[in-house]
């Protein structure tokens, strides 16, 4: 599981999802409690809107120490004969600068598709 | 004759039997079976009385062949046509990039190639032609794969696909690994290791697990019902195409023919109805006179067709009206014809056309009947 180190005394984490594909993808961001399963629901939505796929995480940052950021997609390949490739992307933001990123790529084969990223984060 | 046309029929409902069965790489899923669009190789053949190029969403492979059954005869096809789209070979590799890009792209990628070839008698016996031409599609409302009205009703079929797969499949597939769903992040031991996840990737894939059924059956019924609204969908193509004849079959000595080009404009009328205007000009050169003043002579014709077609996707009925005048012999010619254009099975197009060929110079007319077949991937077509 890729690790992400934030400044537990810096400003808001974000979480940015980005899809990159001839593809429609449904996402949900999700942040699970430290040493358990129990999630909430931070953002969900799609990429057919122009805004940024991007939410904060709950402040102060030191409270999410443990915690893992999931970014769950749905997708599908538009043109998968044309356009094969998709990639997706979760990252972690802090003072305007990218902490880390998980990714997850692959081909798209025109059928439903599922991805699950996880990024933990860990104050330093 | 009749085991010709059963031949094709076969191969084509073999190659759907087998796409149904085979998984792995699958051709676009939104690649709808709108009619199989006219390609300008094949049109530059000479095989059908009208000059109308119709306009159709652009598909990665087509193929047309004519002539099946012409003068109340079976016939072996005297003429063949495939159009490629060039994208297909081209973006395989390329990196992908954001949703509205492709949009963006979409006319250049709806540019495509088509090779067509077919018997003639003007040089000798055993001389053909060869035709290529090159087609883009300016406007192309009704694609599936650009709409994104329609990607805002896929979104949510994704929605529940994903929720489904989260709590049934993610977890069936976890008790078939023996993976201890009590543990912390036990999910990410499946989409954390990549050989857990190519195999979950495959789990999923197959089309009678439990979320993928119910996403295809939803996706089925959206895209049945695309179809329906817009099968006639306003479009606007353009094509160019040039035609060598040869002596031989093996094109030696290949000479220039003619050249066409057509401008189409598709536009929806209502819920079951389309207006086709269109406009083809050629120059040509007349390879039967042998004479030097000819050879280097060339001359132009020109036709307006207009067809009104009504019906839905797979049952449609037309009437067409076409002025051409031909440059060399100073003639004004009138085509009227009544059609019928049926999808008989996933990917195979049936044209049934009768009308006459007026030429109002010569005073002469003469009743014309054709059956083409048209046939383009099923939607289902697995290529591996």
């Amino acid at each position: 599981m890729v690790t992400v180190f934030f400044n537990p005394n810096g400003g808001t984490l974000f979480a940015n999802a980005v899809f990159l594909g001839d593809m429609v993808a449904n996402y949900e961001v999700l942040l699970r409690e430290k040493n358990s399963n129990s999630e909430t629901s931070l953002l969900s939505g799609d990429n057919l809107n122009p805004e940024d796929d991007v939410t904060s995480l709950p402040m102060p940052p030191v409270i999410n120490d443990g915690r893992r950021v999931i970014l769950e997609t749905g997708f599908v390949g538009n043109k998968p004969d044309d356009n094969p490739n998709y990639e997706i992307r979760l990252e972690i933001f802090q003072d305007n600068q990218k902490l880390g990123f998980d990714v997850d790529r692959g081909t798209l084969n025109g059928k439903g598709q599922f991805s699950l990223l996880f990024i933990k984060l860990v104050a330093q | 004759m009749k085991q010709i046309l059963l031949g094709y029929l076969s191969i084509l409902v073999m190659a759907n039997v087998q796409g149904q069965n085979i998984d792995s790489v699958t051709l676009s899923k939104l690649r709808l079976n709108f009619t199989v669009p006219d390609m300008p190789a094949f049109k530059s053949l000479n095989t059908e009385p009208s000059n109308l190029l119709k306009p159709s969403t652009p598909m990665a492979f087509a193929a047309t062949i004519s002539e099946l059954y012409q003068d109340r005869k079976f016939l072996l096809p005297k003429a063949f046509a495939v159009e490629l789209s060039p994208s297909l070979l081209l973006n395989a590799n390329k990196p992908p990039t954001q949703l509205k890009e492709y949009a963006r792209r979409a006319v250049a990628n709806s540019f495509r190639i088509s090779l067509g070839t077919s018997a003639d008698t003007i040089l000798n016996s055993s001389s053909r032609n060869l035709g290529l031409g090159f087609r883009i599609s300016l406007i192309n409302k009704g694609d599936l794969a650009t709409d994104t009205n329609a990607h805002k009703k896929i979104s949510p079929l994704l929605e529940k696909f994903r929720k489904n797969v989260r709590r049934v499949s993610l977890a069936k597939f976890a008790d078939l690994k023996g993976i201890d769903k009590t543990e912390i992040d036990w999910e990410f031991k499946i989409t954390g290791d990549p050989v857990m996840k190519k195999e979950f990737d495959e789990y999923l894939a197959d089309e009678e697990e439990s979320s993928q059924k119910m996403f295809l059956e939803d996706f089925r019924k959206l895209k049945e019902e695309y179809k329906k609204e817009n099968w006639n969908a306003t479009k606007l193509d353009i094509a160019l195409s040039f035609l060598g004849t040869s002596s031989d079959s093996l094109f030696d000595n290949l000479k220039f023919n003619r050249a066409d080009l057509w401008i189409t404009w598709a536009q929806k009328i209502g819920k079951k109805a389309q207006l086709l205007l269109g406009l083809n000009a050629q120059n040509a050169k007349n390879l039967a006179d042998t004479s030097s003043n000819a050879s280097n002579s060339s001359f132009s014709n020109i036709s307006i067709p207009a067809r009104f077609l009504m019906g839905t996707n797979r049952v449609k009925g037309f009437v067409e009206a076409q002025y051409s005048y031909l440059g060399e012999l100073k003639h004004n010619k009138f085509f009227f014809s009544l059609g019928a254009e049926v999808n008989i099975i996933d990917g195979v197009w049936v044209n049934l056309t009768g009308g006459f060929d007026e030429n109002t110079s010569l005073k002469i007319s003469k009743f014309i009947a054709n059956f083409n077949l048209k046939i383009t991937l099923p939607e289902n077509f697995k290529l591996f």
